[in-house]
This record gives C-alpha cells, structure tokens and sequence, in this order.
C-alpha cells in the first residue's frame, strides 16, 4: 500500500511555488490594507493561497493567475472581516513615534491613514484600495469584488468622501 | 495630511511598503495545505466507504435481478445460480472472499476502508472519543453546535456538539467561537460521549466548501474536477496494474474521460486488466489520485 503523505508540487504553465516567491510580497501588502494588521494580512495570503493551490492548474490555464488569486483574497478578507475582525480596537493615542531618522512626520502620517482606512466600511475601503493602489479600472475592480460598474464607483466616491473627513478630523485633533 | 487623488495613491504604497515580507510563507503554505488534506482524508474515507458500499449494494441487486448466474466467487452453499445471502462472519470461511466483502461483490480490496458501511460501526460509548463531518443545521452558539453527520461513526445523526472550556474552533482554519459557525457550513469534529446523548466537542473545523466559485474548465469540455482533497468515482476500462497503481481509461464519472492512472490504497483481488471497473477515492494533487476502492463491474 502506498500513502502519500505529501501534496504533489503542483505543475503547470506559471509553477505554483514560483508564484508564490514571484508575487505573494504584492498580496501581502494589499491584504495589508485590507486588514490594517501585519499579521491578519500574514494569515490571509496563506490562506487564500492555500484556497487557491489545489486548483492550480486550471487557474493558470486561463493566463496570468494574478487577478484570480487577488479576487480570493479579498472576497476572503471581507468574509472574515464579517466574522472576525470586527472587533477592532481603534485607539486615540497615536502610537509611539519611530525613530526620528525615519521622519516622524511620515510615520505619523502613514498611522493616521492606516486607522482611516481601517475606519472605512469593507466594500467602500476594498473598492479604494483596488483603485487607488493597484490601480485597477473600474470594470477590472468590479470582476474582482463581483459587482457592477455603478457599485465600485459609488464605493469608491463614498470612500474617498469619508477617508478625506476622517483625516481632516484627524488633522484637526492631532495637528 | 490632504488628501487628493495622487497623494492617496503615493501614501498607500508608502503605507503598504512598511509591511515586512515573510520568507517562509511558501512552506507555511505548504505545511497548511497538507494539515488540510491529511484532515479531508480521514474524514471523508468514511464518507466514501458508504458511497461504495451503496455503489456494491446497487450492483448487486442489479446482478441477482437480472437472472444472472452468481459471480464464482459466490459461497458454493448458495447452489447454482441462486442468490445467496452474504455469509456470516467465520461461516463458509474458505468460500468466502478473503476480505468478508458481500457475497456477489466484485472483487474488493483487502486493505479497503476498514468499514464498508458506517451503519454497521458501533456508535462510541460513554468516554469514547470519535470524529464525524456534516452540517451545521442551526447557527453556533456559544455553548454549542447542532450537526447533521454524514461521515463517521453517528452517520445519519443529528447531535448537538456541547463546547466546553477545551474545546477549540476553528474557522476557515482560523481560532474562532461557536457563534461563529453558520448554519449550513460544512463541519469536521472530533468529540467525546459524555453521557447518552450527550456529546463534548474537542475539536470542529467549519467552512463553506465552495466560497470561492472554480474558473470554469478549458475547452477540453470535461466535467470540473474535484478539488484536491475532495473524492471522486469513476468507471472506465483497467488497461494496467502494478502493485502500486492501476490506470484505467475513464469513460465516465468525476474525471475527464482518458487514461488515469491512480495511486492503489488497496489491492484489488484477482485479475482487472480488461475489465470495466469502478474506482472512488481522492484526489491527492493536480494529477494524482489514491483509490480506495476498486470494484469489477458486472458484464
């Protein structure tokens, strides 16, 4: 009798684990906007990679896997927001300051936008992020978070509208 | 800070620059990917052997209805042709197959799924641990979780799982609380019977099986393979058998039609080169399978 312990490597067009050394850095930094959390981020990469290796094969059939892998990701990360990350502990204390060499001013900044972002609903701060930081059309952000056109436009307007209140406040609160 | 349409998109990438990166998530992702195989397969060989065992079931009723003479390996105590009831454990011991698989059966394997039929496994008893997949039937509570099972031991029941201060949930792989499993996920438990009735959860892995929908299949035209991890059945003709492995030329099933050849878990009896057959097991990777069962097909 012959068990296999171990998953095959997977084969195909563009190597599974190729990709994963190629462009898995890219999804950990969206997942990082998405989350607002090294580690969450961390864990949602491996998971939806995970999700996405045993189908492999037929994933890369139809091209570059990029676009599929990143619409598992995030429909991943906005049913776990649902269920898990809803207890975030938004904190008015700024947290401590880097070192100065790295300009305190731009680590300021960066937290501020990070608890904006995390301040925003799921859609509206995926609808942003797809825009804003991959760059995506909006039809091409409508296949990834599966809705229309008119919907990623409102998303992101709504976004944007509340992002630019909540660091005008910030602004206002932290000068 | 302002904020404008070019500087959100410098201070995003600024923002998301400051991630580090993790040089072992490849083998992270490896590590889970093989936790959650290992996991599909234990609990879905229980599954599985109740599908064969209905599958030899069918093809037997089909065998004795159609008048047909008894397969040899049939106990000689039947008389010819007559269809005999499957012999009971330690009688007619040299006529019967080898493995105890049901009279009239095809040829089975001797190191199949231990059970054929998770009705006939006695259900745990009091401090007995068990494991079982199924459904979540009501949505998770913080002191418990209503399941159908369809695999394991309590197959076909409904059980209230009892969370206790050592149980863990874990959701999409993830530590989580009974109140969140929905209702109709799919679940994989271990539990231990406290009382009649009365079980307490040690462990329940919960998710929905398809949350993310398949890209649909080249233009092979084919039906959509199985994940890796999930079963399959298939029947086709045996073309080759070596003590490892058996390629069949699939015609239909689970599998695109075409030449298979799948990792043997059990050696099936007799010769099968030539004949049609059917194989269920699970698909271990993108082109590898382990079969768990290989039955002969009546001609």
């Amino acid at each position: 009798m012959v068990l296999s312990t171990d998953l095959p490597r997977i084969a195909g067009p563009y190597h599974f684990d190729t990709y994963v050394h190629e462009r898995s850095a890219a999804l950990l930094r969206l997942a990082f906007l998405l989350t607002g959390d090294t580690h969450t981020a961390e864990d949602l990469v491996q998971s939806s990679l995970v999700k996405v290796m045993g189908r492999w094969d037929s994933i890369t059939a139809g091209g570059d896997p990029h676009a599929y892998v990143r619409a598992v990701l995030l429909h991943t990360a906005l049913r776990w927001r649902k269920r898990r990350w809803s207890g975030e502990r938004p904190s008015e204390v700024l947290p401590e300051r880097a070192d100065e060499a790295d300009g305190a001013g731009a680590v300021v900044a960066r937290e501020r936008l990070r608890r904006a972002l995390q301040a925003l609903p799921p859609r509206q701060r995926a609808a942003v992020v797809l825009r804003h930081y991959e760059d995506l059309t909006e039809a091409d952000a409508a296949r990834a978070l599966g809705c229309s056109v008119g919907t990623v436009k409102s998303q992101t307007a709504r976004g944007l509208e509340r992002l630019r209140a909540l660091l005008d406040d910030d602004n206002g609160r932290n000068p | 800070m302002t904020l404008d349409e070019t500087t959100l998109t410098t201070a995003l990438h600024d923002l998301a620059g400051t991630v580090p990166d993790n040089p072992a998530r490849l083998s992270h992702v490896h590590h889970l990917a093989r936790r959650r195989h290992r996991r599909n397969r234990a609990i879905g060989a229980g599954a599985l052997a109740a599908t064969m065992a209905a599958a030899v079931v069918g093809a037997e009723a089909l065998a004795s209805g159609g008048g047909r003479p008894a397969p040899a390996i049939r106990p000689a105590s039947g008389g010819p042709g007559a269809p005999a009831p499957a012999p009971a454990n330690g009688a007619s011991a040299t006529a019967a197959p080898a493995n105890g698989a049901p009279a009239g059966a095809l040829p089975a394997c001797p190191a199949a799924p231990p059970q054929p039929n998770n009705r006939d496994v006695a259900p745990p008893s009091i401090g007995q641990q068990f494991t079982g997949g199924g459904t979540v039937t009501a949505p998770g509570t913080a002191s418990g979780i209503a399941v159908h099972v369809d695999g394991g031991p309590m197959l076909g029941s409904d059980l209230t799982l009892t969370i206790g201060p050592a149980s863990k949930v874990f959701v999409d792989e993830h530590p989580a609380t009974g109140t969140q499993v929905q209702k109709g996920e799919r679940v994989k438990f271990s539990a231990t019977v406290v009382a009649t009735a009365s079980y307490l959860l040690d462990e329940l892995h919960a998710g929905t099986p398809s949350a993310v929908q398949t890209p649909k299949q080249g233009a092979s035209g084919g039906p959509a393979q199985p994940a890796v991890g999930d079963g399959f059945k298939v029947t086709g003709q045996a073309t080759g058998l070596t003590g490892t492995t058996i390629t069949v030329d699939v015609q239909g099933g689970s599998l695109p039609p075409g030449p298979v050849t799948f990792t043997l878990e059990c050696r099936p009896a007799g010769s099968v080169v030539g004949k049609t057959v059917s194989v269920a097991g699970t698909r271990t990777g993108a082109s590898a399978y382990d079969a768990f069962a290989v039955v002969v097909q009546a001609s």
